[in-house]
């Protein structure tokens, strides 16, 4: 009686107790990241070759416009921490520069596939039937051809800067998430929660934003990170095969793959420093994902 | 199997249109910038190029059925021969490095997934994330800076010849190409065979066996091994195109004539005929790749079936 008598802290008792349930499912995939010590680490290193690339330049100035011959291939200096390139470029500015260009790439063509990715799958799961296996099939199609063939294909057809590299890896890289994603959305919409949308009128949009692609969102962001992993390999495999943003941007695969044609010279600063930067960073982002895929795995944990 | 088929008829539409997407469009691409307006309407009408679009489709699709891939205009050969020289090459280069990859990443995948969480298992994932991580033409030249141009052991280039006998008979020349390929397989492969092995540990059948009082060798590979390696079959399934195909980079580094160098070299020369077709060929094979690996996995695994 006296709980019918009183029902106004009840109601907050309620939603604060939602709160705190949904909080707790937060702070436990932070808590399951923490933990692993390898996942740390690549955040960390992460972090901090963002912060070399992009604020970097503020504090360490060097001319990443005009060449200077004068100085090129000079072995590392007082003015020039990590030597000069084949046309005088200062490399440990070029690093930056071109990192920003890798990873501006990276993040974009990983963000701009997981976004059209998880919206093909989540209408091709949902609609499912004639809808499903016209999607799937040109997902199927598209997932069979060699990406690294088109993309030669693609540098030798169009002209390439970073807009067109950003494009053209999204172009192939929206097809994992899209499968992953209709996956996951098969069994989510036999859900409860999903039979009660529809009882109560809700449309398609509801259900699949307000429902299905909130509760796909691990899987979204894992996916994600892997393909920043893999843009960023891509960019330097297209960069060997001279394929590479022209002069004076750069990016990391191209200085890497113009590094290594002064293998013999004993260039060092030309090779390992890119080289180094590309692996901590592919792998500080393999790291985070596969500790995220962990965390948002709820049968793994406890294990 | 009718999936396969709708898809290869997918990417052949899609190769098609690449075709059609190219600056200029096909006759501008074989004959050159300068050639003449009649000369390029005679190549239209030679190939049916002045026809329109869904009938020229069914004539290109015509001529692959018959086997045409095409003509490479640059080396004055019709695709189809060059693909007959090269895929034994790219096959015999990647078919022995897919053999080292599953023979060393089981083992090493299954002692990992024993050994889980302790110092030698971290050193041995963090190796393979570097395997992962690095670009394969960059692992491709430390190792020949390392083996042929510091130790002077093996020569830096890949056999140079045109038959894949050739290749065979030139056993020395393929360590390099076929150890960097290994690495990177390795790298890969044995992060999925720990994970399923560490999985398949955790599972009942295994504390079965342990109670009946079977070794740990026989639990590991009499009980464990032909569950856990269902992902490897996967695996090897998408391997098929590359083992067909060659691997690009791998090639292009060491200059083995395989598929991938082919291919390169037409990107360099724009070859568009031969770009196409060979897009198309390992686009088919992929498409192949995958219906064998679900076949394997059915004789693998007796409790999945597809009817």
């Amino acid at each position: 009686m006296a709980v019918l008598d009183n029902p106004g802290p009840e109601a907050p008792v309620e939603v604060s107790h939602m709160v705190r349930a949904k909080r707790r499912r937060g702070a436990s995939v932070l808590e399951v990241f923490l933990e692993n010590k390898l996942a740390l680490a690549g955040f960390v290193i992460l972090v901090i070759i963002v912060l070399f690339c992009f604020l970097g330049p503020i504090f360490y100035h060097s001319n990443q416009v005009s060449s200077n011959l004068s100085i090129a291939n000079t072995a590392p200096t007082k003015g020039h921490p990590l030597g000069t390139d084949n046309v005088g470029y200062d490399v440990m500015g070029r690093l930056m520069v071109g990192g920003q260009s890798s990873l501006e790439i990276g993040f974009a063509a990983a963000m701009l596939a997981g976004l059209f990715g998880v919206l093909w799958g989540a209408v091709s799961g949902f609609f499912g039937g004639v809808i499903d296996a016209i999607m799937m099939r040109i997902v199927d199609a598209l997932l069979s051809i060699p990406v690294l063939f088109v993309l030669l294909l693609m540098a030798a057809i169009i002209k390439v800067n970073q807009l067109n590299l950003t494009l053209a890896v999204a172009f192939f890289a929206w097809l994992v998430p899209a499968r992953l994603i209709r996956g996951e959305t098969l069994t989510l919409r036999t859900r409860e929660y999903i039979q009660a949308v529809k009882g109560m009128g809700g449309g398609a949009g509801r259900s699949i934003f307000a429902h299905i692609i909130p509760n796909a969102i691990g899987t979204i962001v894992v996916n994600i990170t892997f393909q920043v992993a893999d843009a960023i390999l891509a960019l330097a495999a297209l960069g060997y095969l001279g394929f590479g943003i022209p002069p004076p941007a750069a990016n990391w695969g191209a200085m890497l793959s113009q590094g290594v044609t002064y293998i013999y010279a004993g260039e060092w600063w030309l090779i390992y420093p890119v080289g180094i930067l590309i692996i901590l960073t592919v792998m500080a982002l393999n790291f985070i994902g596969d500790a995220l895929r962990d965390a948002f795995d709820v049968r793994l944990q406890g294990r | 199997m009718g999936q396969a088929i709708v898809v290869v008829i997918l990417v052949s539409f899609l190769t098609f249109v690449l075709l059609h997407l190219l600056p200029g469009g096909a006759a501008r691409a074989v004959l050159g910038v300068r050639a003449s307006p009649s000369s390029i309407r005679q190549f239209n009408v030679a190939n049916g190029y002045n026809r329109p679009f869904f009938p020229q489709y069914l004539f290109y699709l015509d001529r692959l059925i018959h086997g045409n891939l095409g003509y490479s205009y640059k080396l004055n050969e019709p695709v189809r021969t060059l693909l007959a020289m090269d895929l034994p090459k790219s096959a015999y280069l990647s078919g022995l490095a897919l053999f080292f990859t599953v023979i060393i990443a089981i083992p090493l995948g299954i002692y990992q997934a024993v050994r889980r969480n302790k110092p030698d298992d971290y050193a041995l994932t963090s190796l393979s994330f570097i395997g992962y991580s690095m670009p394969t033409f960059w692992l491709g030249l430390l190792l020949i800076a390392f083996f042929a141009v510091f130790l002077k052991w093996l020569p830096p280039t890949a056999p140079q010849t045109a038959t894949v006998g050739g290749a065979i008979s030139d056993p020395k020349a393929m360590i390099l190409p076929v150890m960097t390929l290994t690495i990177v397989g390795i790298a890969f492969f044995s992060r999925y065979m720990r994970s399923s092995a560490i999985e398949n540990l955790a599972q009942d059948y295994i504390r079965t066996a342990r109670a009946k009082g079977v070794t740990q060798k026989g639990v590991l590979f009499g009980h464990m091994l032909r569950n856990a390696v269902l992902p490897i079959v996967t695996l090897l399934g998408l391997s098929v195109p590359a083992l067909l195909s060659g691997n690009l980079i791998t090639e292009s580094v060491f200059n083995y004539p395989g598929v991938g160098l082919l291919f390169w070299t037409a990107t360099q020369t724009r070859d568009y005929p031969t770009l196409l077709a060979l897009t198309l060929v390992v686009a088919i094979f992929t498409v192949l790749g995958n219906l064998i690996a679900d076949i394997a996995y059915r004789i693998v695994d007796r409790r999945v079936s597809y009817v």
